[in-house]
C-alpha cells in the first residue's frame, strides 16, 4: 500500500465519522452565537421599547397636554417661553390650554394689563406673526 | 421691485411682508407663511379632540381675519360638529369666506343634507341659503324628501330656493358662460305687456336677488346634472299626492326639454291635479323655458300634453313675441300637423286686434302663422285685412298675395280704400295693385295719380304706367286720332321725364327711317316744340329726305328756333327740300306771322318779296 494513503488513511477515517457537539462548540463559536443572540435580544427589546414609545406618544397627541406640547413643539418654543404660556394657562382647565394659539386676544389681554409685557409680546409675535404685532 | 422673486411667471413676495400694504396685496400668501399657519397645520391633523373644539372657539370668539384659515383647517379635520358649526355661523362669514366655502362643496354636500334633515332652525336655513348660494345641485333629493315631510317648518323656503336651483341651471344649459354677466346686468322686464313685446325679450331675471359675484362659474356638467334632476323630479310628479307643490312640476317643465319622452309619460302617468297643474303652468308661465317648451312642443310628433290648448290660450307679450321671432322660413311635417289643430288663437280677436304692438319684422310670420292654422275664415280675413290697411310693407305684400286666393271683391275693397288712406307707403301699395287686381277704371285712376303730391304714389303710378312709353306710341302713333295723339304725348311726358330726352336720342340715331319716323311721331305727340333744337340739326343731315322732313316739321316750329334754318335750306342742293322750305316759311308766317330775327337777311326787303322770288 501507497504510505501517502497510509498516512491519510485515519484522517479520511476521522472525516467519515461526524463530529461531535463537544467538538463543534469551541469557546469562540459560542461566544459568537452569544452575542448574536444578545444583539437580537437587545433589538427585539429595543424594538418593543420603542413600539411602546409610539403607542404611549400616540396616545399622549390624542390629549390636551399633549397637544399643548405639540403646538409648542410646532413653533419652536423655547422653555421659558413655555413656562410663560404655563403660567398663562395655569387657572385655566387643561381642555383650554390650546386656546392661547388660536386667539391672540389672551396674550393680548396680557400685553395691554402690563404684565410682562415684552415676553408677552414677543411670543404673540412668534405665534400669531405680524398681526399680534399691529 | 425689491423683495420679489419670480417664480413660475408670478411674482411673489420673499421675505417677510413688510408692510401693511403688502400684507393686504398678499393675504393667502401672508397667511401661508405666517406661524399662524403651523398652528392650524397641527390643528387641522391633531387626533385630539380637543383640537376641533379650539378651532371651534376661534371661529366664534377668533380675530375675524383669521377666520379664514379656521374654516379650511376645520374642513380638513372633516369633523361633522365642525361642519355643523361652520353652517350654523354661515351668515356671519364675509364673501372671502363664502368664497373659499365655496370651493369646499364637495365637503359640506353631506353636512347639508343631515343640517336640513335633523338640524335646528338656524342650521336649516344656513344650508338651505348655502344650497341656494352655491348652486349645490346634489340636493334635490333632499329638498324633494323635505318637501314630502308633513308640516316642514320651512317649506316656501324650500319651494324657493328649488325653483331659484332651476333657474340657474337653466341658465347654465342655455347660456353657459355668459349666462353670469348677462344677469347680473340684466334688469327684470317692464310689466308693460306692450313694452315687453315691442322690446322683444325673451329672458327675464327671475332671481329674487343676483348671484354673487364670488358665485358665478361655469358648470362642466351641467347637462349630466339637468337628466338626473329631471328624473328626481318625475319620480316627485308621480308622488304629487304627498307634496302637493305647484313648484315641483314647474321646475320640471324648465327643465325636461321638449324631446324627453320620460317627463312626458311621468306628466301623463302623474295624478290628475298633477297633470291640471302641469297644463296651467303650459298656459299661464312666462318662464323662457316654458314658453320655449309650448313652442318646440309644436314640432314634435306627440306634444307634451297641454301644448296645443296652450298654444291656443295663451296671449302673454313673451310667447308671443318668441312664437313670431322664432316662426320658421318652412314648416316641417309634425308642425303643419299640429297647427292645423289650433281652432282658435285667444291673442287674435276680429273686433279688436291690436297688433300696433308687433313689430313690422314680425308681419310677415304673423301671416304665415295665421294661415298655418285652422282659425275661422273670418278670423283670418280679419288679420289680413288690417295687415293690408296698416301693415309693413312685406307683411302688406305677403297678405295681399294670400287675399285674392280667398276672395277677390274683398281685395279690391281694401285697394280702394287705401288710395285714399294718409300713409303715403299705404297708398302707393294701393296704387300699384291697381292693375294687378283688376280694378275697375285702374287706368284712369293711375293717370291720376301722376300728379299726386306724394312722390311714393307718383312713382307707383309711373311703374304700374311703365309700359307706356316713348317706343309703344312710336309704333301706335300713325293709327290714332290727332287729338288723341296730342294727348298721348302729355301723357308719356308725364309717366317717363325722361321722354324728350329719348325722343331726341331717335332724331339722332343711325337709322335714317327711325329718324324721320321719330320726327314725324314728335309733330303728331305735340313735342316738336320742345325738341327744335333736335330737328334744327337734322335740318343738316346729308340726307336728303330726312333734311326735307325736318323742313316740313320745322313749320309748325316757332320762327324763332327754327326760322334760320329754313332760309339756310332755301339753298339747299335738293330741289325738293327747297319747296319744303319755302312752304314751311309760308306756314310759318301764316301761324305766326312775320318775324324778323327769323329773317336778318332780308331786313331791307319785305318778307313776301322774299318768298316771291324764292318761287
Amino acid at each position: 500500500m501507497n504510505p501517502t494513503l497510509l498516512a491519510c488513511r485515519d484522517l479520511l477515517i476521522l472525516a467519515s465519522r461526524p463530529p461531535t457537539v463537544t467538538q463543534m462548540l469551541t469557546p469562540t463559536r459560542v461566544a459568537y452565537i452569544a452575542g448574536g443572540l444578545t444583539a437580537l435580544l437587545l433589538a427585539w427589546l429595543g424594538y418593543s421599547l420603542l413600539e411602546k414609545y409610539r403607542r404611549w406618544e400616540q396616545e399622549r397627541l390624542k390629549t390636551t397636554e399633549g397637544l399643548f406640547d405639540q403646538l409648542c413643539h410646532a413653533h419652536e418654543l423655547s422653555r421659558a417661553e413655555k413656562k410663560v404660556l404655563a403660567e398663562l394657562n395655569a387657572p385655566l382647565p387643561v381642555e383650554q390650554w390650546p386656546l392661547v394659539f388660536i386667539d391672540p386676544q389672551i396674550l393680548l389681554a396680557q400685553v395691554r394689563a402690563g404684565n410682562q409685557v415684552g415676553e408677552h409680546a414677543e411670543l404673540g409675535e412668534k405665534l400669531f406673526g405680524q398681526r399680534f404685532a399691529e | 421691485m425689491p423683495g420679489m422673486t419670480v417664480l413660475l411667471g408670478l411674482t411673489l413676495p420673499t421675505g417677510k411682508l413688510e408692510s401693511p400694504w403688502e400684507r393686504a396685496r398678499y393675504p393667502s400668501y401672508a397667511l401661508m407663511h405666517s406661524p399662524f399657519k403651523k398652528t392650524l397645520d397641527v390643528l387641522a391633523t391633531s387626533p385630539c379632540p380637543a383640537a376641533g373644539e379650539t378651532l371651534l372657539h376661534g371661529l366664534s370668539a377668533g380675530d375675524p381675519s383669521l377666520r379664514d384659515g379656521i374654516v379650511a383647517a376645520l374642513l380638513r379635520r372633516r369633523s361633522a360638529r365642525g361642519i355643523q358649526e361652520i353652517i350654523r355661523r354661515f351668515e356671519s362669514f364675509g364673501s372671502d369666506t363664502r368664497a373659499a366655502l365655496e370651493r369646499q362643496l364637495p365637503a359640506l354636500s353631506n353636512a347639508f343634507r343631515q343640517c336640513l334633515i335633523h338640524g335646528d332652525e338656524v342650521l336649516r336655513r344656513n344650508a338651505l341659503e348655502m344650497i341656494r348660494a352655491f348652486e349645490d345641485y346634489s340636493q334635490w333629493g333632499t329638498l324633494v324628501t323635505l318637501l314630502e315631510s308633513p308640516g316642514h317648518p320651512q317649506r316656501d323656503r324650500v319651494l324657493l330656493v328649488m325653483r331659484e336651483l332651476a333657474d340657474r341651471l337653466y341658465e347654465h344649459l342655455k347660456f353657459g358662460r355668459e349666462v353670469q354677466a348677462e344677469a347680473a346686468g340684466e334688469k327684470r322686464a317692464a310689466d308693460n305687456q306692450d313694452e315687453r313685446l315691442a322690446a322683444g325679450r325673451e329672458t327675464e331675471a327671475f332671481r329674487q336677488d343676483p348671484i354673487p359675484a364670488a358665485s358665478r362659474k361655469f358648470l362642466r356638467d351641467a347637462e349630466r346634472i339637468r337628466i338626473q334632476t329631471v328624473s328626481i323630479l318625475e319620480q316627485a310628479c308621480r308622488n304629487f299626492t304627498r307634496h302637493e307643490s305647484p313648484e315641483v312640476v314647474e321646475c320640471l317643465l324648465i327643465l325636461a326639454d321638449s324631446e324627453n319622452t320620460h317627463a312626458q309619460r311621468a306628466l301623463r302617468e302623474a295624478p290628475e291635479p298633477c297633470r291640471k297643474l302641469a297644463a296651467e303652468i303650459l298656459r299661464n308661465s312666462t318662464h323662457p323655458a316654458i314658453v320655449s317648451l309650448v313652442y318646440d312642443g309644436m314640432a314634435l310628433n306627440y306634444p307634451f300634453p297641454g301644448t296645443v290648448a296652450a298654444f291656443e290660450l295663451r296671449t302673454d307679450a313673451e310667447f308671443i313675441s318668441h312664437l313670431l321671432r322664432h316662426w320658421p322660413r318652412k314648416l316641417s311635417l309634425f308642425q303643419h300637423k299640429n297647427l292645423k289643430q289650433v281652432q282658435k288663437l285667444a291673442w287674435i280677436n276680429p273686433e279688436d286686434l291690436q297688433f300696433e304692438i308687433i313689430p313690422a319684422a314680425l308681419h310677415r310670420p304673423l301671416i304665415s302663422l295665421v294661415l298655418a292654422t285652422s282659425l275661422p275664415e273670418d278670423h283670418k280675413l280679419a288679420v289680413l285685412e288690417w295687415m293690408v290697411k296698416h301693415g309693413s310693407p312685406e307683411g302688406r305684400h305677403a297678405a295681399s298675395d294670400v287675399l285674392v286666393d280667398l276672395e277677390d271683391n274683398k281685395v279690391q275693397e281694401v285697394v280702394l280704400e287705401g288710395l285714399d288712406s294718409d300713409d303715403a307707403d299705404v297708398q302707393a301699395w294701393a296704387t300699384s295693385q291697381l292693375r294687378t287686381r283688376d280694378v275697375p277704371q285702374a287706368f284712369a285712376l293711375l293717370i291720376q295719380r301722376l300728379d299726386s303730391p306724394m312722390l311714393e304714389v307718383q312713382e307707383a303710378a309711373r311703374r304700374e304706367l311703365g309700359d307706356f312709353d316713348l317706343q309703344r306710341a312710336l309704333l301706335i302713333y300713325d293709327h290714332l286720332d290727332p287729338h288723341v295723339c296730342q294727348c298721348v304725348g302729355k301723357l308719356i311726358c308725364k309717366i317717363d321725364p325722361q321722354t324728350i330726352s329719348k325722343l331726341r336720342q331717335e332724331l339722332t340715331t343711325t337709322i335714317r327711317r327711325r329718324r324721320i319716323r321719330g320726327a314725324r311721331a314728335a309733330r303728331a305727340l305735340g313735342l316738336h316744340e320742345e325738341i327744335a333744337d333736335a330737328l334744327v340739326l337734322m335740318t343738316q343731315d346729308v340726307d336728303a329726305l330726312v333734311r326735307r322732313t325736318a323742313a316740313e316739321i320745322l313749320a309748325d316750329v316757332s320762327p324763332a328756333a327754327s326760322g334760320r334754318s329754313l332760309c339756310a335750306l332755301l339753298e339747299d342742293a335738293s330741289p325738293r327740300v327747297r319747296e319744303a322750305a319755302r312752304m314751311s316759311l309760308q306756314r310759318q308766317q301764316q301761324l305766326f306771322g312775320f318775324h324778323r330775327e327769323a329773317h336778318p337777311e332780308s331786313l331791307s326787303l319785305t318778307a313776301p318779296s322774299v318768298l316771291s322770288d324764292a318761287e
